[in-house]
């Protein structure tokens, strides 16, 4: 549970609503419970996105820890 | 509403809120509140939310401490699911919505626990195990000190659980459990046992279900096909609401046939006694018509109470048992411990055994526990002083094993005659006949012992090698098996050329298809679980011995379990058109 733990960590740091994306599911970021109905593994496409006033630092932020906490993850 | 099949244990129909029993529950007292109840329930959620956080940093905290931080780690998430704000506004809603926190909880914790096994895979799996424990531990909070757990319940529920094993049960609050529904187990696992013996409906081996129920929530049990319904809709709740009516009716009916003696048709006497576990039973039992108790669990007295009973405990059992059948013979079965029944006491010398039902139990573990056999012993004969008591060892797999018994049973014969105690030294020993060993060597046995018990249901785990409570082997544990007919026409014949009596003690002998079969093969002694009684009674009076042999021989022909209870079954109809089973 760790990866997702901290990514709703991440997300909750942040003023904006962030959502995250997996095929046709898409999730607030800030939930660990919604996270986890992804039922994401590494290798999957996911998608970021976010409204508010930090909305690029948390795009920007979360894609980074993604990235670096699911190997293999490719940015687009 | 969601309708839920399984194998009908125990028949009738209960209707009422569910309580959904797990390692450590409580019964959620209700489903809905009053509008102006919802600002003080939902600052009630709240505190109990908060109370529930400040518990996991707690537990964190020591963890961390005392364990480091892999384990700690477990907590931190555990805190991230607590504090969710999707899970919070979801509860609040709900309790907006009127229901009450407990409920509200439950039900959106459940159906995210849902969601998550759905999903599949080891991982979300065990994920949706510590959304549960989430869920007791809200609800710990919530219902703080009014936490009523089986032993004392305030109110009459319908028992759900994976499973119910005799120590969880031990304790429960007969008057206000109406019902059970597990998702493992068969025919003769214990809840099919303890159901038959409090006389209300069961269903078990549903499988999977509870993740789809909450506390609180409406179901019917309907014991008598095999259906549990959750939130039942106004008609089905109609509908089930007359069949319990019907069903009351009918029992009223069988009631009348109390008094009539119990024999075939053509005036041959078959001894119908009652297989009980508590003393208390013992009254019922008479009451139904029953000539003696052909089986007493003894073990019941050990799970019953945290401390190990002592020799005026089991006295006391066995003498109120007498009181209720004074002239008539009371058969008692030293302990049968082990496997799934261990006492807290022992538990700590047996580690969990691989194979517990080939392991010590039974009469192995009362020979390397000489003080608790001695115990028992010495209580059966001090109460045998009052009426027809006899004592029977189970599991006997060898000769040796019986005479070991009895050579105990004669030393404390010498310890009670040395201290003056009051007893009766010539009381019947028998054994049962479990182990496939004891029905091969029938013969032997039927030399050196007082009577016979055919005990069924492990004579068949044993026979065909499945384990009764296992859902994946359920439908190859089957009564009518070619072999089991073989070994009982042979354990009765020895016994029949030996001159001893046999009965038959076990799930199959309360199944009125088999009574033709078991009379036919020469029986004359059932034992069966008490509210059978009745409507055996009817099935073996509508029995002349001619047919029930035609009956038997037939049966034994057949080289398969299936054919045999097909044409077992066809054979009860004729025997019983306006018999029991309900449309």
């Amino acid at each position: 549970m760790r990866p997702l733990e901290l990514i709703a960590r991440k997300a909750q740091s942040f003023r904006s609503q962030v959502f995250v994306t997996r095929g046709s599911n898409r999730v607030d970021a800030k939930s660990l419970l919604h996270l986890l109905t992804l039922g994401a593994e590494p290798g999957m496409e996911l998608e970021i996105d976010a409204t508010g006033e930090d909305a690029s630092q948390a795009v920007e932020q979360l894609t980074e820890l993604i990235g670096s906490e699911f190997e293999g993850f490719e940015r687009p | 509403m969601l309708i839920k099949r399984g194998i009908p244990v125990s028949p009738g129909v209960a209707i009422g809120p569910a309580m959904v029993f797990g390692t450590e529950s409580f019964r959620i007292p209700q489903q809905l509140i009053s509008a102006n109840a919802i600002e003080i329930e939902l600052a009630r959620f709240h505190a109990a939310l908060d109370a529930t956080c400040q518990e996991i940093m707690l537990n964190e905290k020591l963890a961390r401490e005392r364990l480091g931080d892999q384990y700690a780690a477990i907590f931190s998430a555990h805190l991230l699911l607590a504090r969710d704000q999707q899970l919070v506004s979801q509860i609040e809603e709900r309790i907006r919505q009127k229901n009450s926190p407990e409920f509200a909880a439950s039900q959106v914790l459940r159906q995210y626990a849902k969601r998550l096994r759905d999903l599949g895979g080891q991982y979300l799996a065990e994920r949706s195990i510590d959304i549960y424990d989430l869920e007791k531990r809200m609800l710990r909070h919530l219902l703080g000190e009014r936490r009523e757990e089986l032993s004392n319940l305030t109110a009459p529920v319908l028992v759900l659980a994976n499973n119910l094993t005799p120590s969880e049960t031990a304790n429960l609050d007969r008057k206000f459990v109406l019902g059970f529904a597990t998702e493992v187990g068969g025919h003769t696992s214990h809840t099919a046992i303890l159901a038959g013996a409090l006389e209300i409906p069961a269903v078990v081996g549903i499988g999977s279900f509870l993740d789809e129920v909450s506390g609180a929530q409406t179901i019917i049990i309907d014991g008598s096909h095999g259906v549990v319904i959750i939130e039942p809709d106004a008609d089905t709740l109609a509908k089930y609401r007359d069949s319990e009516a019907r069903f009351r009716s009918h029992e009223k009916r069988l009631q009348s046939l109390r008094t009539v003696p119990c024999e075939t048709k053509d005036g041959v006497p078959i001894q119908l006694m009652g297989n009980i576990e508590f003393p208390g039973e013992a009254e019922p039992c008479r009451d139904k018509g029953a000539a003696g108790i052909g089986l007493y669990r003894t073990e019941f007295l050990y799970l019953e109470s945290n401390r190990e009973p002592t020799e005026d405990d089991h006295y006391r059992a066995y003498c109120q048992v007498l009181k209720a059948f004074p002239d008539q013979p009371v058969i008692i079965r030293t302990l049968d411990l082990g496997s799934d029944k261990m006492p807290g006491a022992l538990r700590a010398d047996y580690p969990e055994s691989v194979n517990p039902a080939l392991s010590v139990r039974s009469i192995r573990l009362s020979l390397q526990h000489l003080q608790l056999f001695k115990t028992q012993l010495r209580a059966a004969l001090r109460a045998a002083a009052l009426g027809d008591l006899r004592i029977m060892f189970p599991l006997i797999s060898t000769l040796l094993e019986f005479r070991q018994a009895k050579m105990v049973l004669s030393d404390v014969v010498e310890d009670l005659e040395e201290q003056g105690v009051e007893f009766r030294r010539d009381i019947p020993i028998g054994m049962m006949v479990e182990v496939p060993a004891a029905a091969v060597m029938a013969e032997e046995f039927a030399r050196e012992v007082d009577f016979f018990s055919l005990g069924t249901n492990d004579l068949i785990q044993y026979t065909l090698a499945v384990d009764r409570a296992d859902q994946a082997v359920a439908g190859l544990y089957r009564s009518g098996d070619p072999s089991i007919l073989r070994l009982i026409r042979m354990v009765v014949e020895a016994a029949q050329r030996n001159n001893i009596s046999v009965s038959v003690c076990g799930q199959m002998s309360s199944d009125p298809m088999f009574i033709p079969l078991l009379i036919g093969l020469g029986l004359r002694q059932i034992s069966v679980t008490p509210h059978a009684i009745p409507e055996l009674k009817e099935v073996i009076r509508n029995l002349t011995i001619e047919r029930a042999v035609a009956i038997a021989d037939r049966a034994s022909s057949l080289e398969v379990a299936r054919d045999v209870e097909n044409y077992l079954w066809g054979e009860l109809k004729k025997l019983c058109p306006e018999s029991m089973q309900l449309d």
